[in-house]
């Protein structure tokens, strides 16, 4: 039985530009095979934007696509790491420290960049009380 | 967009005969054969268009009968259709297929990667990126779980050298209940 794993290198690249960033990143989770190969590949995307705020406890990422944006944040928690990328989405990764967990997913979305160029990166410091945000 | 119109029966004259895996023969109207640029070059390259010349059947010793029969299906149905011309790979991301489509590749996973190989080296450009868009569409939205469930992705978990026993996860790197968006967690341990 063919299995998307056997697939020639060709259809493989297809289907990964007909799929947007976020079922990419899916994917690349989904068996060590997949993850080399979109590393490898490093697929097309309209990734434009990339701001970071950061703070003493929390790591806001904001990636902007033509069509869409994602936030995710990233807090201290007295189990490891609180993950959370919608109102109701969130995760404890416990024993995690926040800053790593941040700095490898974005060292993960800048790896992941194509040849297409950003508009703009930044990095800066929370300028306002994030608990409230 | 509705481009079909009575369809003609092959003739002699025009038609060549392509050969499957298992040996069955199938009558191919040259105007179907276009939408394969496989088969066109073929043609073009034995004159097989030329109503003098002998035309031998073209062996697919790739596809089997019953993916023939499913790509001729697709040939008659797209016969009339203007050219296909490769989109932008920056369109829009939801998937919209027509409703003929749809019901033609309502299929399971494993006869559609054979089609989509098939589609691939006939070199039917319309069928090869439809199939795509279609994997694409079911990977949507979805988790690492869910993807593994659907395409039937097998994780690659090794067992300990010494033990024998499955390498397990450490609850950093834990998928459980992931959404689709969040990079931290890295496919199972190797």
């Amino acid at each position: 039985m063919p299995l998307l794993l056997e697939m020639p290198d060709l259809v493989m690249r297809r289907i990964l530009e007909e799929s947007d960033y976020v079922s990419i990143q899916s994917l690349r989770k989904s068996c060590h095979h997949l993850r080399n190969f979109i590393e490898d590949v490093k697929p097309e995307s309209t990734m434009s934007k990339i701001d970071v705020r950061a703070s003493t406890d929390f790591i806001r990422s904001s990636i902007s696509f033509d069509d869409r944006e994602f936030t995710i944040d990233y807090r201290n928690h007295e189990n490891g790491c609180l993950v959370q990328w919608s109102q109701t989405k969130k995760k404890v990764l416990e024993n995690s420290d926040f800053l790593d967990v941040a700095l490898r997913d974005i060292e993960c979305i800048l790896e992941s960049k194509n040849s297409t160029v950003l508009d703009y990166i930044i990095v800066d410091w929370w300028q306002q009380d994030h608990h409230s945000a | 967009m509705s481009c079909e119109e009575p369809t003609t029966s092959p003739t002699p004259e025009n038609n060549i005969t392509v050969v499957s895996s298992d040996g069955k023969e199938f009558l191919l109207d040259l105007k179907l054969t276009e939408q394969s640029e496989t088969l066109a070059r073929l043609i073009s390259n034995f004159e097989y268009d030329r109503t003098d010349v002998k035309k031998d059947p073209v062996p697919l010793g790739n596809i089997t009968s019953a993916q023939m029969q499913k790509i001729i299906e697709w040939l008659q149905h797209h016969r009339y259709y203007p050219k296909w011309e490769q989109n932008d790979i920056h369109y829009s991301t939801s998937f919209t297929f027509e409703t003929w489509v749809e019901e033609y590749l309502n299929i399971p996973n494993n006869e559609m990667f054979e089609l989509l190989n098939a589609a691939n080296y006939l070199n039917i450009p319309r069928l090869f990126s439809t199939i795509c868009r279609i994997m694409a569409s079911r990977i949507t939205g979805k988790s690492a779980e869910q993807i593994r469930t659907v395409l039937n992705i097998k994780t690659d978990v090794k067992n300990d050298v010494y033990t024998g026993i499955p390498i397990q996860e450490d609850s950093s790197s834990s998928e459980d209940g992931m959404s689709e968006i969040s990079l931290s967690p890295s496919p199972p341990p190797i």
